[in-house]
């Protein structure tokens, strides 16, 4: 009796996975510890529209900032300079990378000190999708053991 | 045994730059295996001409204090949020590099110069730099002295403070610039920056 009750439920997991699968997910999100007192702190994080259609991330809310900005961060001629960007495409079936000396959420004025450790609760908003919300952990620098995703 | 040797190389100059490679020797001559990406030198170091700053805690920072040692020097503004912390903890993974061979620590300052002096005052800027590397030095001044500094050096920066927000940004050159023991400048490094390859650039220039 009770492998056959396993066995159904690993059968509706098995059918319900497709509607699960078309998803977006953030992983390997965090955010740099900034010097105390500081007013302007960034976010990184792998987001995956695992969905058939193109996203469009049109921009970032959290109870621990003022506000949140989308940024790319362009080395041209030697020259570095942060870029707003109005919205972001991810295509469908693809990952986008925000990290350190590219694409980042800016974070203007944290309400408090934020120290590795802390985590803190961020909101991405989508043109033609429902917003998704990830705890992104407080860190000094990019995180070793998810590093090798990165490759 | 192959002879495979890191060395400096007279062989391709760039304009007012020169490469370090990697060499083999074969024979009595030198063959370049591959251009240097992480450092550039100049083929004369330039001499600098005074300027006046001061450091974090106040003490003048002028050009007595780039003479020596070596310095490494970065441009930046402590209200960005990416590129200068993500640069000066790569500054912090170099400095633990350099610490495996404690005598080329004695010999260098790693100094963060601010090009945004209207926000940037010295207590904070103190708090800043040393929150990455409590040996690092802050330094901050009259604009036009920044500018004096910079310019010798080919540090470009853009202060876009006309936009009336508070939190404007600053364009600002991305490299690390090497002075020398002389007070010369001696060339740089341009990014990537990776604290490995860095540092064995500055174990050669030890060598030299």
């Amino acid at each position: 009796m009770k492998t056959v009750f396993r066995f159904f439920a690993f059968g509706a997991l098995f059918v319900l996975s497709p509607v699960f699968a078309a998803s977006v997910e953030i992983d390997d999100q965090w955010v740099r510890e900034a010097p105390p007192g500081m007013q302007m702190l960034a976010g990184y994080m792998v987001l995956e529209n695992e969905t058939k259609k193109d996203l469009v991330l049109t921009g970032a809310s959290s109870r621990a900032f003022g506000s949140i900005e989308l940024h790319h961060t362009v080395i041209k001629n030697g020259m570095a300079s942060m870029v707003q960007q109005e919205s972001i495409t991810i295509p469908a079936n693809s990952k986008f990378v925000f990290k350190p000396k590219s694409y980042h959420l800016m974070l203007i004025k944290p309400k408090k000190q934020l120290k590795e450790g802390d985590t803190v609760k961020i909101k991405l908003k989508f043109s033609n999708h429902r917003a998704v919300s990830a705890k992104f952990p407080v860190r000094k620098a990019a995180g070793g053991m998810h590093h090798h995703h990165h490759h | 045994m192959k002879k495979l040797i890191i060395a400096v190389v007279i062989t391709v100059t760039f304009g007012a730059g020169l490469w370090l490679g990697m060499v083999k020797q074969r024979g009595d001559r030198l063959e370049l295996l591959m251009q240097d990406q992480v450092i550039t030198i100049l083929k004369d170091p330039r001499g600098l001409k005074p300027f006046r700053l001061q450091d974090h805690n106040g003490t003048a920072f002028d050009l007595s204090q780039l003479k020596g040692k070596w310095s490494l020097l970065f441009f930046g503004y402590t209200n960005c949020p990416d590129i200068c912390p993500t640069t000066l903890t790569t500054l912090n993974q170099l400095h633990g590099e350099l610490k495996k061979k404690p005598e080329q620590l004695k010999d260098m300052q790693f100094v963060f110069i601010s090009v945004d002096p209207k926000r940037d005052q010295v207590a904070k800027l103190k708090k800043y730099v040393q929150f990455f590397n409590k040996e690092f030095r802050g330094v901050t001044g009259k604009k036009d002295e920044i500018a004096r500094l910079a310019k010798q050096v080919g540090a470009h920066y853009e202060v876009l403070d006309k936009s009336g927000k508070e939190n404007y940004a600053v364009n600002h050159t991305a490299a690390i610039f090497i002075i020398n023991k002389e007070g010369q400048y001696f060339g740089l490094m341009s990014p990537p920056l990776d604290p490995v390859a860095m540092a064995s650039r500055i174990d050669l220039i030890n060598q030299l």
